[in-house]
């Protein structure tokens, strides 16, 4: 099972992936620069379940479960919000995301993992 | 329901609101032993899942229908009053008895509107409850989850 750190460096690559290899903010191939910031966002949340002892998630529905295990709700909105973006970019061919857009992203995959719910 | 007896306890069980929350309308839950509901049209739909087999033990714990249903419909109604233009759908998560999806259906994409609905499942009157509402954001001239299992709240 990859480990926090494991996860903390794949976090970190996908960051690199969206900043050197896309362009960041200003990505022609936009619908990759949400799929790259989602998946930094993805692993960001990984590694603070290993953290917190949680076992890796076999799914994004999973991985939602276990931050509702932690009382982390505002965490799993966010994370929502860009695997939504990211649905649409993947599936729904949406090539039409604007650079104000990717800012937005970039501002929700900074998780808030503090704990929200007693 | 020919072979399928009503249940004595309970019957129709009116859905009541939750402390702050603002559920619209007399909707009313009709329960059997396929624990059946009454959608806003009158026409009737199986809960399904409205049982967890295998986990009797935390579905006996979870929160009732009832209370499941009207922090799902408060939560529609918020979203549905704010974008009339929004469908809200619900099932009861068959993992998680105490979580209701909720998935919201825009006619288009709208970034501001998807945060917003999003934001509202976590409202400290909707996440006090002790109910999870579990919202995704589709849209209509885009890709579609399946429905099957859904109500329509609004």
């Amino acid at each position: 099972m990859p480990s926090e750190q494991d996860h903390r460096k794949q976090e970190a690559r996908n960051w690199a992936f969206y900043r050197e290899e896309l362009g960041g903010r200003n990505a022609a191939y936009c619908e990759w620069a949400v799929t790259a910031i989602f998946y930094a966002a993805v692993h960001k949340v990984e590694a603070f379940l290993r953290r917190n002892n949680v076992p890796a998630s076999g799914s994004h529905r999973d991985r939602k479960a276990s931050l509702r295990g932690l009382r982390r709700l505002r965490a799993i909105a966010t994370l929502e919000k860009l695997e939504i973006a990211s649905r649409e970019a993947r599936y729904g061919c949406k090539t039409s995301f604007t650079p104000q857009n990717l800012d937005k992203f970039e501002e929700w995959a900074d998780l808030d993992l503090t704990a929200d719910l007693s | 329901m020919p072979g399928v007896p009503e249940e004595s306890v309970g019957g129709a069980a009116r859905v009541h609101s939750m402390p702050g929350a603002r559920v619209g309308g007399t909707t009313t839950i009709r329960r059997s032993h396929r624990t059946d509901q009454t959608q806003l049209d009158g026409s009737v739909v199986s809960l399904r899942h409205a049982s967890v087999p295998g986990n009797a033990g935390q579905a006996a714990a979870a929160t009732d229908d009832t209370q499941l249903f009207a922090v799902a419909r408060d939560y529609a109604n918020r979203v549905h009053d704010a974008w009339p233009q929004t469908q809200v759908w619900t099932m009861r998560d068959r993992a998680d008895p105490n979580t209701m999806r909720v998935v919201v259906v825009a006619p288009t994409w709208d970034i501001d509107l998807m945060s917003a609905a999003i934001d509202m499942s976590v409202l400290p009157d909707v996440k006090d409850t002790g109910v999870f509402v579990d919202p995704s954001v589709f849209f209509s001239d885009s890709i579609m989850p399946p429905l099957e299992g859904f109500i329509r709240l609004a």
